[in-house]
């Protein structure tokens, strides 16, 4: 044969280098995977010795979901912008146990991976469902979410072709440059812990509270008008790369609303307002559009006793009650509440 | 399972490796090793592995029959069923579509009527590789040069064998013959340094180099063909240039070091094509196992170059039409083939007559460059795009330009640069001796620690797909 071969040599330094090598691989392989398993940035493990990097809420809603008794047969869902809406009120109004399940970065998949879960959950017990469908959950931004893909609870009831990967995805997590970045970025980057109360705290109801802006607020000492100011420029970068609805997005909202109805579960749905200084500042970005194409949307699917689209985006809000340019406080939570309820009054903080 | 996975390198490996050091040299060794292959095989799709297994078990019985019938009419008969059986199944599988697709598109053109059904087959992983391997060994026994396997298990360990078994090299089982005879009883130090300095450097070169040129460059460049212009329709192709001598060779890299930690011996499969200052030599240093498979069992039975200089450039040519078609049933792979034997044409004649640069830098920046431009018919998807970006790269179509904001990242055009630079002058991992310190051993594992880092979304070597 004229093929090279590999030279046949051999040496007395092939011991100690083999030896070398296999050492130093062994303690790579455990100082990396044991900086990943320690600080868990990605919530993998649940042995995270600072915050991870990514929203582990829809766990945490999951898990408080669970706990319920009775069973709540009533949901909220929704972005972020929907936390603080009180589910004892439309337990109130109805009479039926609710809970708030909004999540952070919610897209449309989430709506429908947790109704699935609910359905499941419940016993089949669902029987209403409040959504907040802000124009960012129907945002094309490259696939399902992370913090959905790597819920332990909601990933199961991803939609088809969005399943986790089996293969391998532990050993990913631990030794993925993604996992390795972010547990070197928490640990040098932590935040430190502020004193008083804290910023966010979430109520055995799903709900989330303000507890630090709400005092705040209370004592004069929040600048809201400055925080809300500040928080808009970002906010409205989501809008520059928004040209449309994201047509995967759609079709899993009419998946949800398809599968809401087979059950027999009532949707209400509503697109959470903003702060008044957001609107008037979003008003050059394609956000006014979007924001059209998702109530049209969304009107597209009523259907009396099963769909029904409510207005909520021009209420009267109190502008004081923000903790941001689109979170708002218990102040216009209850508002929108007794709007989707119509029950006036009915929600009004005491 | 691909090597640059976690499974692979965290779970099979490892299983693999203690299984062979632990089991006796032999029998049991070779069983592990043939178990081992088919499941690594069979993780891409279980459907696979009959397949593989009916046609080991035609080629080991044809082997065995050729090896004690006399009769040469017998012989010829066998050997000429065996081939029909092996390209039979090779032509079902990769090439039936294709040809019934041009067929019906001719039937098309000319108003005939009917169309031949289309498949639309699966192509198995590595067909390609392992029914070249097993035609080397029917023909090798039909010509007397080799004895048939002492036992299915042998053949069926050579077949399967997972180091070479989906992207070659092209091994032949008269290579890995004397070494299953002869299993060493433990592994030699000397080949475990060798093995874990070829399969870490391979796999840096696919990981480190080949794929973050493909992703942030290659990838972003070539999604946008009808807005580049000139310089950045060049750039694009300088980068698949790169792309798949950086994968490819990692490739073969990893396999040799692989087969090393087992024991054995793999052939060379790249020997620094681009440093070649003519198209004759790069043949001699690009994927060698299969040029040398083409030489053998195909250029030689053709006549070779003892037929005078016409006869021998139409056997180059029809070898390289072959070669070409045996990368990928497409009409791409076509050209890509005829236009290196043309390129193999010209040099032959350009040789015949003196007309050969002096300077070997000038003779081997023009072979990269002829290189270069076939490579655009090899990555195109259709012979149209193909043709659209050779144009914009001879600067007849205006393009748009001002595209260099595509690329994934502006590290990469200085890492292309070092790539560039390591292919045409480094030494490539046969010519390093590797570093036996104990700095070396830890730098060695820290590379492989850094390629394991970047393998969560792992990409497909791009000889997988043949």
């Amino acid at each position: 044969m004229t093929h090279p071969h590999l030279p046949p040599e051999s040496t007395a330094e092939d011991g100690p280098f083999l030896r070398a090598f296999g050492v130093a691989l062994v303690l790579l392989l455990v100082a990396v995977g044991g900086l990943v398993v320690l600080v868990d940035p990605l919530a993998r493990f649940g042995t995270g010795l600072v915050p991870p990097v990514v929203t582990t809420d829809r766990d945490q809603q999951a898990a408080l979901y669970r706990g319920r008794h009775p069973i709540p047969s009533l949901a909220i869902l929704g972005s972020s912008r929907s936390k603080t809406l009180d589910p004892g009120c439309f337990s109130r109004v109805t009479g039926k146990p609710a809970f708030n399940f909004a999540v952070n970065g919610a897209g449309t998949e989430d709506f429908l991976a947790i109704l699935r879960f609910l359905r499941v959950a419940s016993h089949d017990a669902l029987s209403e469902i409040y959504v907040g469908v802000d124009p960012e959950t129907l945002q094309g931004d490259g696939g399902v979410h992370r913090a959905l893909s790597s819920s332990r609870a909601l990933a199961p009831y991803l939609p088809a072709g969005n399943q986790p990967l089996p293969r391998a995805s532990v050993l990913a997590d631990l030794y993925g440059w993604q996992a390795v970045e972010a547990a070197v970025h928490s640990l040098l980057f932590r935040p430190a812990p502020a004193p008083g109360l804290p910023t966010l705290v979430l109520q055995p109801d799903g709900r989330q509270d303000y507890p630090r802006a709400e005092r705040g607020i209370a004592d004069g000492t929040f600048d809201e008008p400055r925080t809300v100011l500040q928080s808009i420029p970002g906010i409205l970068t989501r809008y520059q790369a928004f040209p449309a609805l994201d047509p995967e997005r759609t079709a899993y909202l009419r998946q949800f609303v398809r599968e809401a109805a087979d059950a027999g579960i009532r949707v209400t749905a509503f697109i959470p307002p903003v702060h008044p200084a957001f609107v008037r500042a979003a008003s050059l970005t394609p956000w006014r559009e979007r924001s059209a194409e998702t109530v049209a949307l969304l009107q597209s699917f009523e259907s009396p006793g099963q769909f029904r689209y409510v207005e909520t985006r021009l209420l009267p809000v109190d502008s004081l009650r923000f903790v941001d340019a689109i979170h708002f406080l218990s102040g216009p939570s209850a508002l929108v509440a007794e709007t989707l309820l119509d029950a006036p009054g009915r929600c009004a903080v005491q | 399972m691909l090597f640059n996975s976690y499974i692979f390198c965290l779970v099979f490996l490892p299983t693999v490796l203690a299984g062979w050091g632990l089991l006796p040299a032999g029998r049991p060794r070779l069983l592990w090793l043939t178990l081992a292959s088919y499941l690594f095989y069979g993780w891409w799709d279980w459907r696979f592995v009959p397949l593989m297994l009916l046609s080991t078990s035609a080629d080991f019985a044809a082997g065995a029959y050729l090896g004690r019938t006399e009769d040469p009419r017998l012989r010829r008969r066998c050997l000429l069923l065996l081939l029909v059986f092996n390209l039979g199944i090779l032509g079902v599988f990769k090439y039936y579509d294709f040809f019934a697709g041009t067929l019906n598109g001719l039937g098309h053109l000319l108003g005939a009527g009917g169309e031949l059904p289309l498949l639309r087959l699966v192509l198995p992983v590595g067909i390609s590789f392992y029914t070249f391997n097993s035609i080397s060994y029917t023909i090798d026994i039909y010509r007397r040069r080799l004895a048939p396997a002492r036992s299915f298990l042998e053949f069926a360990a050579f077949v399967a064998m997972f180091p070479h078994l989906v992207a070659g090299p092209i091994v032949r089982y008269a290579d890995l013959a004397p070494q299953f005879e002869r299993p060493a009883a433990r592994a030699e130090p000397s080949m475990w340094v060798m093995g874990l300095w070829f399969f870490g450097l391979g796999m840096a070169k696919k990981v480190l180099i080949a794929d973050p040129i493909a992703e942030q460059l290659v990838t972003p460049l070539w999604r946008h063909l009808p807005l580049l212009d000139t310089g950045e329709a060049w750039l694009a192709v300088l980068g698949y240039t790169l792309q798949i001598y950086f994968d490819f060779s990692g490739y073969s890299d990893m396999a040799v070091g692989l087969a090393a930690l087992l024991g054995f011996r793999f052939p060379q499969n790249f020997n620094s094509p681009y440093q070649s200052p003519n198209i004759s030599e790069f043949w001699r240093r690009w994927h060698m196992s299969l040029s040398f498979w083409l030489r053998d069992y195909l250029f030689i039975p053709l006549g070779g170059s003892q037929g005078g200089l016409r006869r021998t450039l139409r056997n180059l040519v029809l070898v390289m039409f072959l070669g070409g078609l045996w990368h990928g049933a497409a009409w791409t792979f076509v050209i890509w083939g005829l236009y290196h034997g043309a390129l193999l044409v010209v040099h032959a004649g350009c040789r015949e007559r003196g007309w050969v640069p002096r300077s070997r830098a000038l003779a081997t920046l023009l072979t990269f460059v002829a290189v270069m431009v076939g490579w655009v018919f090899f990555r195109a998807t259709s012979l149209t795009e193909a043709a659209h970006l050779l144009g914009l790269m001879a600067g007849l179509h205006p393009g748009q330009g001002g595209n260099l904001a595509l690329l994934g990242s502006p590290l990469v055009l200085p890492l292309a640069g070092g790539a560039l630079l390591l292919a045409w002058f480094g030494r490539n991992t046969w010519e390093i001796r590797p570093p036996r310190s104990r700095m070396g051993a830890v730098l060695l594992a820290l590379l492989l620690v850094a390629c394991l880092l970047r393998f969560a979304a792992p990409s497909p070597f791009l000889y997988f797909q043949f």
